[in-house]
């Protein structure tokens, strides 16, 4: 399946010599950037984690609409960053305002209902069945007491097929593979009916294939008006495939905007210290960022 | 164009260069069909309502099923009883109490381990292993022995409260809230309170008081009447009811907190009130039957077995399993010496133990 370039512009300047890496630097006004509508603000958000703040004043906004990646080394704060927009982690300090209210002071319930969360690692012991688990997504809309049985069936069937693994309804979770998993977690989340999606390297454990089919499942959902975060490891992916990019490093935003302005070779090295050559992908046109320790002279 | 099959034909060469290209095939689909909650409930009841009834018809005096059926139904205002006077009085009072309360506390045992398994995340979670039902023990021994019967479920409610409290402090001092160390935990807090309501008894009882140790620390239902049905019943409106309504909620803990939390559940607030719920349901258990044990451990994982997971069959089919057996355990326990008759407990544990050890061995690993 191949994922269809349309929404990506090509960026007036350079495709590889664009320096414009940064603390503050905003999509705004720069040669390329889209207007977005900002439906998620977030505002000098601090999340400690046993006493060690992990999140250290990250301002940041997320374009309603769109696919944003959340770039940055292991331990930048990334995880906990999209825990804290989800309500799931205590903040210690800050706002997080969507569509300009405060969505860490909505009641928890309403709030589920605007954001959803896909982690990482999700393991049970109980022996759930894929549908068990995507019907799990449905419980923000659905009465929490009474005995009936209270199931949206229409719901999680278009969950399941929108992640694409209609097939996998019946089987076990635990007997499903990391990728399959993955997916699972995408149904369950987009049967919360969420204006947020919230996901943490949803390309994670999956091969090739699987990674562009998420990436095309990812903009299709934006491009029906959710906002999706993803947090990224692959450079490329969020270069070519996302219309925002938020760089953190030891829990700050260090700079944010239209990825093919943003994830220049300066920045990439600054945060990541490997050398970066930004290419253009011969093919698509779209930008391939190879990596390397070193062995360049920039 | 290069395809999987001539990528495999060419790994099948005995050639240095081998392409690992291919595309894992998925395993077969092992489809599990989707298990009908109504028709179990529905055959489950009418074995409960069968069971009340065959049960009380079991014993020394003579007296048929359908008999005693006619009693029971006599009672309720259906008709006149087919029975003595005498017999008559054998079942509406001796008999169906008993087994009323053997239904009402093999449910509400089997609600509180369901729950308590799901708030945990511990397979293992069961009211008389985590020490709630010692707890509740201690508690009703304390007030039984100064006088203060009314006071019964209130302090067995106390002892199974502080004794699960007692259990989790543990475990987390003890390096966090894993089922082995809960479980561990459980067990010192149970033989504390085993200990504890022993040396109460043996302190103040003048008489039997072997007798009555064994009957509160394994379990007894010899001594219950309509006031112990009633103090059970009355727990299973008040506790049972609101957790069985409270099920979805349950579904929600399967992949932990935080995932329980980002679809809008308030973890905390749920967690407290239903294992309160759960030791208030126990408490009242204990205080007519003593510490029987195992039926918070078995049911939950039998049901699950047939109907899978959702805590929407789980808590109403493993109460109804709880009730069916515990009046037939009992039936068991009065019959088998007769005259004498063994504590319940015993023949709760001879089943449990087993499957406490298999549903040990099936979790390997992990701490």
């Amino acid at each position: 399946m191949k994922t269809v370039p349309t929404r990506v512009r090509q960026p007036d300047g350079g495709p590889t010599g664009t320096r414009q890496a940064g603390t503050g630097q905003r999509d705004a006004g720069q040669p390329g950037a889209r207007e977005h509508a900002a439906n998620l603000k977030a505002a000098g958000l601090d999340v400690a984690l046993g006493g060690k703040l992990v999140v250290d004043g990250v301002d940041c906004t997320v374009p309603a609409g769109a696919l944003s990646a959340l770039v940055g080394p292991n331990g930048a704060g990334k995880s906990t960053l999209l825990r804290a927009l989800a309500g799931v982690v205590p903040v210690r300090r800050g706002t997080v305002l969507w569509q300009g209210r405060d969505l860490l002071r909505l009641p928890r319930r309403e709030r589920a209902r605007i954001a959803a969360l896909a982690e990482q690692e999700s393991g049970t012991d109980t022996p759930l069945t894929v549908r068990d688990v995507v019907s799990l997504g449905t419980m923000p809309h659905r009465p929490l007491l009474g005995f009936g049985d209270g199931e949206d069936d229409a719901a999680v069937a278009g969950a399941l097929r929108s992640a694409g693994v209609p097939e996998l309804a019946d089987r076990l979770f635990g007997e499903l593979s990391g990728g399959q998993r993955q997916r699972v977690q995408l149904a369950r989340a987009l049967a919360q009916q969420p204006q947020l999606l919230l996901l943490d390297e949803p390309t994670n454990h999956l091969d090739p294939h699987a990674q562009l089919t998420t990436l095309h499942l990812m903009r299709q959902l934006a491009g029906q008006g959710i906002a999706v975060v993803a947090a990224l490891h692959d450079l490329t992916h969020a270069a070519a495939h996302c219309d925002h990019v938020i760089v953190l490093s030891e829990g700050a935003v260090v700079a944010a905007g239209d990825p093919r302005l943003v994830l220049t070779a300066d920045l990439i090295h600054a945060v990541y210290g490997v050398d970066a050559h930004v290419l253009e992908h011969p093919a698509t046109g779209r930008p391939l960022i190879a990596l390397s320790l070193g062995v360049s002279s920039r | 164009m290069t395809d999987v099959r001539s990528l495999r034909a060419a790994a099948a060469r005995p050639s240095p260069a081998r392409p690992s290209a291919a595309r894992p095939s998925p395993p077969p689909p092992a489809p599990h069909r989707r298990f009908r909650t109504g028709p179990a409930t529905a055959v489950l009841a009418a074995a409960l309502v069968f069971s009340i009834a065959a049960a009380t018809a079991v014993g020394p005096a003579d007296i048929s099923v359908a008999d005693a059926f006619g009693a029971i139904a006599s009672h309720l205002g259906l008709g006149s009883s087919p029975l003595s006077a005498l017999h008559d009085g054998i079942i509406w009072e001796l008999r169906l109490p008993r087994v009323l309360t053997a239904a009402a506390v093999g449910a509400g045992l089997a609600v509180s381990g369901a729950v308590m398994q799901a708030l945990t995340r511990n397979a293992l979670a069961d009211p008389y292993l985590l020490g709630l039902s010692s707890g509740a023990s201690l508690g009703a021994v304390c007030v039984v022995l100064l006088g203060l019967q009314l006071l019964l479920p209130l302090a067995a409610f106390i002892g199974a409260l502080a004794a699960l409290a007692a259990t989790l402090l543990l475990a987390r001092l003890a390096g966090g809230l894993t089922p082995s160390r809960t479980v561990l935990a459980g067990v010192a807090v149970s033989s504390l309170g085993s200990a504890l309501t022993s040396l109460v008894i043996f302190w103040t009882a003048t008489g039997d008081s072997y007798r009555n140790i064994l009957g509160w620390l394994l379990g007894s239902l010899s001594g219950a009447q309509w006031s112990s049905a009633g103090i059970a019943g009355a727990a299973l409106l008040v506790a049972g009811v609101p957790l069985l309504a409270a099920s979805r909620l349950l579904d929600g803990f399967a992949f932990g907190d935080d995932a329980a939390s980002a679809l809008g559940i308030h973890v905390p607030a749920v967690r407290w009130s239903m294992l309160a719920g759960t030791a208030l349901l126990t408490g009242a258990m204990v205080s007519v039957s003593g510490a029987i044990g195992f039926i918070g451990l078995v049911f939950p994982h039998v049901v699950r077995l047939i109907a899978g997971p959702g805590h929407r069959a789980l808590l109403p089919l493993s109460a109804l399993c709880g009730a069916i057996f515990l009046i037939w355990a009992d039936t068991g326990a009065r019959f088998i010496f007769e005259p004498r008759e063994l504590p319940v407990g015993v023949v709760t544990a001879v089943i449990g133990a087993p499957v406490f050890a298999y549903v040990l061995a099936r979790r390997k690993g992990g701490s």
